[in-house]
């Protein structure tokens, strides 16, 4: 704008040229000046969901074990039949300002192997987030959105996905309850990294 | 390269036609300061845009998450407190230069023909900046936003004829609710700014039309808007960001307790630059006259202020008279005269005056301040607000409700000494805490335990002013009776007479120390000693078997409290002493005082002047005032505490 050349509507004006010069320059730096200092602290308030190192939302410490464990189901809700049955999460959960208890915070799927060892999978599907479905004819999950499929055992068995059913580790403790260490992974990517 | 890209984009778009019709306007007679209000007005707005495009990111508009929303942006976010604070500013900068531009425009005859729509533009955005206003004024949902508005709604509903339908159709129902904040945020963030950018297009589009007014075109020789006036703008502007950013640091925008209808607000006042119109409506004439002509309220808020607004909307046509001119410019200024005075009464009545509603109205807003800082520190508590929303919060604190509770049952008896003069009868037992230092409770602490030992008559000298005047009820007659018995004829008056100097003198106060703190950890608080401390072994010596000791060639003995007090020492299992009333099991913890007000008789027999509280109190009530009197409610500090050792 500066390198603007003097509009011919000016040309009565018999300014000097130097302070022509200042005048412009002032302007501009002032101007700038004023419209941009506002933008420092509203740029630095848009981008406070990368830079806030307090968690605002997601499940709040108080229900899980020190290992970050949650009790989610007893186990002899599970099949016997060795089918996966799925299984809603109840925690609480700190949604910025509010603290919900035991509110419902996700699902997962949880089967009792032939070795009576507890297997769970987060029922997120690991390509763009819909929550997959177990079909009991075809014995496999299948996701809703994009067709994503999963053997039994968490497998993929078609590309759409970009992985395995995401595995979660989960135990029977001496309660007779499943506790399952619930944690959610980012979709659409290779490699686990939680959220 | 830039210039052959420049070339590309003028030539398809005629970008350069476009700023050089807006840089190179003429101005005749020079560029001049007293130019830049419309600018700056254009400033602002942008500042309200951008501010308030930021706080709409984090804002939720419902009765019970907009205080909650506007608390995490206040306290959570990186620079919340100083977008709000921004925003908030700003907003009454923009009413302040509307003013200076309207003063302008007047004085320098810019509203006359052929610019008589423009000055009525103008007036149409000055009524949607005064609307933006009172809409944001609630959104927070803070006490303050919320009486504030009630008013303004209220007088809505008071208009003629179709004053409910038209306060129904703001509100979103008959009364407030979760519609009254969608509804008030539609027009604040939606419907009012898009008609401020239309009315505020077609007010530029007029202006360049007829280009400026200038009184004196050849006082310096013509130049053009940049970068000459410009210069003069961006310095205004940069004053303005100067002025409200240093407010926003400086004092920021508060927010006080959440909104609560059950909950008074005797601070209650609108938006500084409604002031005028807030003091006018207290005059009785003006009620009066709302009463004659049949308008009511409407006569006052809406037809007077009409009535003035219509008359300045009519300064282009009354122009045309001769003298005209003369007569707006008197007009204009006897009106802002008017409004000022108006304000600064207010003003004065408010923070000024000693009046009793000036002392009232400062010790609200001060009272206001503690709950509005209360409700944010509990909020920030590690339970935090609870999804029935904040207003919960301090629904439930006994540091808030305990000394009200106090105020309405305790306080006339037991009169904090801060208080004097606020009561019509004299004190009739003793202080038992301040209601404006809430943290600090004399009842059961050290020096109260002291005084009843060694100070038995002084410490409990008000109940001589309990009398039994002739044709009192016969409860006053037995409270005035108990409490001439305590003071002269029971045997703990004498008892502490006759030891008072022993237990001060001997072993260095020792003694003195021992049975405080031991009688002090029964109410089981957490600043106590613990039963292995030396002082709590002498003082429960003591308690159960007395003190004999020499002094200088004679015995004295001081009798046990064992032999007149019934007492279960806390922590000890079958231990039990059992001398009489009054009991001193758990003395001055929860239990105790919580039977004690119910029902003072069960636990001082006869020797009681104090009326129970059993049918009077609700639980609720009861269990706030037993609860702040003990100290059992959340302080900041003590978080800190517990969560340092956690964060290792």
């Amino acid at each position: 704008m500066s390198h603007k050349p003097p509009s011919p509507a000016t040309g009565e004006i018999s300014d000097f040229p130097r302070r022509g010069f200042m005048t412009r320059l002032l302007a501009l730096v002032i101007g700038g000046l004023t419209g941009l200092l506002p933008a420092i602290p509203a740029i630095s308030y848009f981008i406070d969901p990368l830079t806030r190192k307090k968690r605002a939302v997601g499940l709040s410490d108080d229900d899980m074990d020190p290992e970050g464990f949650i009790k989610v189901a007893s186990q002899d809700a599970l099949s016997e039949d060795g089918m996966p049955r799925s299984f809603k999460v109840i925690a609480d959960m700190q949604d910025f300002w509010n603290k919900f208890p035991d509110t419902e915070v996700g699902a997962v799927y949880l089967r009792k192997e032939s070795d009576g060892q507890i297997s769970c999978f987060n029922a997120r599907c690991p390509h763009l987030g819909c929550t997959v479905k177990f079909e009991d004819a075809s014995q496999t999950y299948v996701c809703p959105c994009h067709a994503s499929a999963f053997s039994m055992t968490g497998e993929r068995t078609n590309s759409i996905p970009p992985r395995n059913l995401d595995k979660l580790d989960a135990e029977v403790r001496e309660d007779g309850m499943v506790w399952v260490k619930f944690q959610k992974y980012r979709a659409g990517i290779k490699e686990q990294v939680v959220v | 390269m830039i210039n052959r890209l420049a070339d590309w984009l003028d030539h398809r778009t005629g970008y350069r036609d476009l700023m050089r019709e807006a840089l190179d306007e003429p101005i005749p007679g020079g560029a001049r300061w007293r130019y830049v209000w419309g600018s700056t007005l254009v400033f602002t707005f942008g500042m309200q845009v951008l501010t308030g495009f930021m706080l709409w990111f984090a804002y939720s508009p419902s009765t019970r998450t907009a205080w909650e929303s506007v608390f995490f942006i206040q306290n959570e976010m990186h620079f919340g407190w100083l977008i709000r604070g921004l925003h908030h500013f700003t907003a009454q900068a923009m009413v302040v230069l509307l003013v200076f531009h309207l003063i302008q425009v007047v004085i320098d005859g810019a509203y006359k023909a052929p610019r008589e729509v423009n000055f009525w533009l103008g007036l149409v955005l000055m009524q949607i900046v005064l609307g933006l206003g009172l809409t944001g004024y609630l959104l927070p949902w803070d006490q303050k936003g919320y009486y504030a508005t009630q008013v303004s709604t209220e007088i809505m509903g008071s208009t003629p004829v179709i004053g409910p339908q038209l306060q129904q159709l703001v509100q979103g129902g008959p009364e407030y609710g979760h519609h009254t904040l969608t509804r008030f945020f539609a027009l604040h963030a939606g419907v009012l700014p898009a008609l401020l950018v239309a009315f505020l297009f077609l007010h530029i589009y007029v202006f360049r039309r007829h280009a400026i007014t200038t009184k004196l075109p050849h006082r310096a020789p013509t130049t053009t808007f940049w970068p000459d006036q410009v210069l003069r703008d961006g310095v205004a502007c940069l004053i303005v960001l100067a002025a409200v950013g240093f407010l926003a640091v400086w004092r920021g925008a508060e927010l006080s307790a959440p909104a609560n209808p059950g909950e008074p607000y005797e601070a209650a006042r609108p938006e500084w630059y409604y002031l005028f119109l807030f003091r006018f409506l207290k005059f009785e004439w003006v009620s009066h006259m709302g009463e004659v002509t049949g308008l009511g309220e409407a006569f006052g808020a809406v037809v007077i202020p009409g009535a003035l607004m219509g008359l300045l909307a009519l300064m282009p046509l009354i122009a045309h008279i001769k003298g005209g001119h003369k007569f707006n410019v008197a007009y204009l200024v006897l009106v802002i005269f008017g409004a000022a005075g108006l304000t600064g009464l207010a003003i004065q009545e408010d923070w000024y005056s000693s009046s009793k509603d000036g002392l009232a109205f400062r010790a609200a807003v001060q009272q206001a301040h503690v709950d509005g800082e209360r409700a944010t520190e509990l909020a920030l508590s590690p339970s935090g607000i609870p999804p029935a929303g904040a207003i919960t919060l301090l629904q439930s604190d006994p540091l808030t409700q305990g000394p009200k509770v106090f105020r309405t049952y305790c306080a006339d008896c037991h009169q904090p000494a801060s208080m004097a003069g606020q009561f019509t009868a004299a004190a009739q037992a003793p202080e038992l805490a301040d209601l404006t230092e809430r943290e600090k409770i004399r009842f059961a602490d050290r020096t109260w335990i002291t005084a009843v030992l060694t100070d038995f008559r002084g410490h409990f000298g008000a109940l001589a002013n309990i009398k039994a005047e002739t044709g009192s009820p016969a409860e006053q007659e037995a409270r005035a009776k108990a409490a001439e018995a305590i003071l002269n004829g029971g045997s703990m008056a004498d008892w502490s007479q006759t030891n008072a100097e022993i237990l001060k003198t001997s072993d260095g106060g020792a003694n003195l120390k021992g049975i405080v703190e031991f009688l002090y950890a029964q109410s089981g608080k957490a600043d106590a000693v613990l039963p292995d401390d030396p002082a709590y072994a002498r003082g429960r010596e003591i308690f159960e078997n007395g003190l004999t000791l020499m002094q200088g060639d004679q015995q004295v003995t001081v009798d046990a409290c064992s032999g007149c007090h019934t007492l279960h020492v806390r922590g000890e299992a079958d231990e039990a002493f059992s001398g009489g009333s009054p009991i001193l099991t758990g003395y001055g913890g929860q239990d105790w005082l919580r039977a004690f007000i119910s029902d003072p008789a069960a636990h001082y027999g006869s020797n009681n002047a104090m009326p129970g509280f059993a049918t009077q109190l609700t639980p609720q009530e009861m269990d706030m005032l037993v609860r702040w009197l003990t100290g059992d409610y959340y302080r900041a500090a003590m978080a800190v505490e517990t969560s340092a050792p956690a964060a290792e």
